[in-house]
């Protein structure tokens, strides 16, 4: 097969792409774990119910893209916040593997409910940015596409400084290494499990419309996300933010450069394939640092 | 063995019990109670749950849909036992159960249809095989705790899914697998759910007498350690690793065996029957019997395979109800049904044990 060095770049450019929502969804998934100890299954579903919603508030509300997107935001951080306090809290001290399998059940929870409420078919987001491709040298650049790397890139930078630079995000670190200690010098340290949990919702909502927006919203888009989300987190090095971020840029540039190299029906599987490679030869991630300290 | 100082034997033992209770000594009180008061109890329930399901085909001949309703619950207890080995005793956390259970099915259709391969063979053949690659799985997740081995069998499971579909000349692709023909014993064809009925029921059979030799050998002494604490376990000597890929191989060969003797009973098998949704089924009912108890386990077998077949018509509401169930017995009774079993058990058995320390 002759590869074609303009599209491979291609790829490698939309794999940029895909990867910042990854990133978004490692983000979710490592923050969570961070702070609950648990893997949480449901991330993956949360992107793809915020997809609904803001698809929903765009077609149906008089509300504008920003204002739809700020909607969906909210309703998940509600949402993600008040089922921890009502189904999870309760957990933490039980088998770690008995809170997986909780967020394994609230995903098949979420995942039917939206096929009951929004259909089998899968939908196409309304145009809300000039789609007709420019092209820059050998790259075909879409503009819609740049305005949802630069949103996705703001949450990952917003984010970022919000961790490292809040009070309320420090609590949250703090609550993430040892929660006895964070409790000592007075963190309220049920809540900042909470909010992890809305601003977890968040991130993955973020992640949900931008997938929205680059591909089409089916019901199945939770799943095939929230492992690809995985896998971004395993290969930086779970609950590592910025190896994270790196994480999900790779993971989205071999997979796709490995849809034009081999064939596009085996994406998937070398995006899986990828999590066993890792875990099997590094499993602290391919950014892990020497000391083995956790940043979140 | 020997008993632990301060227990007190009172010498109320009857003959035949001795061996038993001595065996059973370094457990707690109540579970020595329980052995000496419940094991002719517990052998008569077995011998009668056995000959009523003897007699079910025998009665309801004619009812080949109640029948059929029974091969699901069999084969659902095949499955679940090796489950329960996997997750349930040695804790490794393993969505891959039902993609093995798959892979057993397309090996026994690929040997029986292609290679003219007969069922039974097939039937080992298709058991080792599963085993083996559950055993190679569980090797890089063999490593860490928890969450880790969950990822990987949750990808393994989506690789075999998409392999299903797509690698055609083996698995007919996503249209599936057709005339797998049915199996044959010393010249005799099966035919009538009867016929199944009796084949599932010995694979039942067999995987719960697997699954309680297990969990009482040292192995599954040892596998209940490794889930309570591995390192614990491995400063006593145990060889964690090899463990735990034993008790994946274990519970693999079972899935396996279930997965062949489907392809056998239903003569067509697509992508569709191994999907996520049927291990959400499979851990709810481990959530609901309690991850660590065989009683339990097989109880809420029954319960979610005549429930499932009752809410079937209002799909997908049915796994909705799945995943709440799930919520609500972590919430509410985290020991499952299991765990109220033993709770039950060991309330009685001190009561008996007060009552006879009066009537002294």
């Amino acid at each position: 097969m002759e590869l074609d060095l303009g599209l491979l770049a291609n790829q490698v450019v939309w794999g940029v792409m895909v990867g910042i929502s990854y990133t978004l969804l490692a983000m979710a998934f490592s923050l969570i774990f961070a702070t609950s100890n648990t893997i949480n299954f449901a991330i993956g579903e949360f992107a793809m119910l915020t997809a609904y919603i803001c698809y929903t508030a765009l077609s149906k509300l008089p509300v504008g893209f920003v204002g739809a997107a700020l909607l969906s935001m909210v309703a998940i951080a509600a949402l993600a916040m008040l089922l921890e306090r009502i189904a999870f809290r309760r957990l933490y001290d039980l088998d770690p593997i008995l809170i997986l399998i909780g967020t394994i059940g609230l995903s098949s929870i979420i995942k039917n409910l939206v096929l009951i409420a929004w259909g089998p078919y899968s939908m196409s987001f309304p145009r809300y940015f000039p789609v007709e491709p420019v092209m820059i040298g050998p790259l075909l650049i879409i503009p819609q596409n740049v305005v949802v790397v630069s949103v996705g890139l703001a949450a990952m930078v917003g984010f970022h400084l919000f961790m490292t630079r809040t009070r309320l995000g420090t609590a949250m670190r703090a609550t993430a290494q040892n929660i006895r200690g964070a409790t000592l010098v007075g963190i309220n340290p049920r809540f900042c499990v909470n909010l992890s949990w809305g601003l977890g919702a968040v991130m993955a909502g973020i992640a949900g419309v931008m997938i929205a927006f680059t591909y089409n919203i089916s019901v199945d888009m939770g799943g095939a996300s929230g492992l690809k989300g995985f896998t971004s987190a395993i290969l930086g090095g779970f609950g590592n933010l910025p190896a994270s971020m790196a994480g999900g840029v790779v993971l989205g540039m071999v997979e796709n450069a490995s849809a034009e190299i081999f064939s596009h029906e085996y994406k998937d599987v070398v995006a899986f394939a990828v999590i066993v490679l890792i875990l099997l030869f590094k499993p602290s991630g391919l950014f892990a640092r020497a000391d083995g300290a956790r940043r979140i | 063995m020997s008993h632990p100082p301060g227990r007190p034997n009172d010498g109320s033992l009857p003959p035949g019990a001795t061996a038993r209770s001595a065996e059973a000594a370094p457990m707690n009180a109540a579970a020595a109670a329980r052995s000496r008061s419940g094991l002719g109890a517990r052998a008569l329930l077995h011998v009668v749950i056995i000959v009523a399901l003897l007699l079910v085909p025998v009665l309801f001949r004619q009812q080949e849909f109640l029948l059929g309703l029974f091969v699901k619950m069999f084969l659902g207890v095949t499955v679940l036992m090796g489950f329960l080995i996997i997750l349930g005793f040695s804790k490794q956390f393993s969505l891959g159960q039902v993609a093995i259970y798959g892979i057993g099915a397309y090996i026994a259709a690929n040997l029986t249809t292609n290679l003219g391969i007969g069922f039974f063979p097939a039937l080992l053949v298709s058991g080792l095989v599963a085993g083996v690659i559950g055993g190679l799985i569980a090797i890089p997740g063999a490593r860490f705790v928890g969450p880790w081995l969950a990822l990987v069998t949750f990808a393994f499971a989506e690789i075999v899914r998409i392999l299903m579909a797509r690698l055609k000349p083996l698995t007919g692709g996503s249209v599936g697998f057709r005339n797998i023909p049915r199996p044959e014993i010393f010249g005799y064809r099966f035919s009538g759910e009867a016929d199944y009925y009796f084949l599932f029921l010995a694979l039942a059979l067999f995987a719960y007498l697997v699954t309680l030799r297990f969990r009482h050998s040292p192995y599954g002494r040892i596998a209940l350690a490794i889930g309570d604490n591995p390192d614990i376990a491995a400063s006593l000597g145990v060889n964690v690793f090899r463990q735990r890929i034993f008790a994946f191989f274990v519970g693999s060969v079972l899935a396996g065996i279930a997965g062949a003797a489907f392809a056998g009973y239903t003569t067509y098998i697509s992508p569709e029957s191994f999907g996520l949704a049927h291990t959400i089924q499979y851990l709810t009912m481990l959530v609901v019997g309690g991850l660590e108890s065989i009683p339990g386990a097989l109880l809420a077998v029954v319960f979610f395979t005549f429930s499932h077949n009752q809410l079937m018509k209002w799909h997908p509401w049915d796994l909705i109800l799945d995943g709440f169930i799930i919520l609500l017995f972590m919430n509410l009774l985290p020991r499952g049904i299991g765990g109220l079993i033993t709770d039950l058990r060991q309330r009685w058995a001190l009561r008996r044990g007060a009552g006879t320390k009066e009537q002294r």
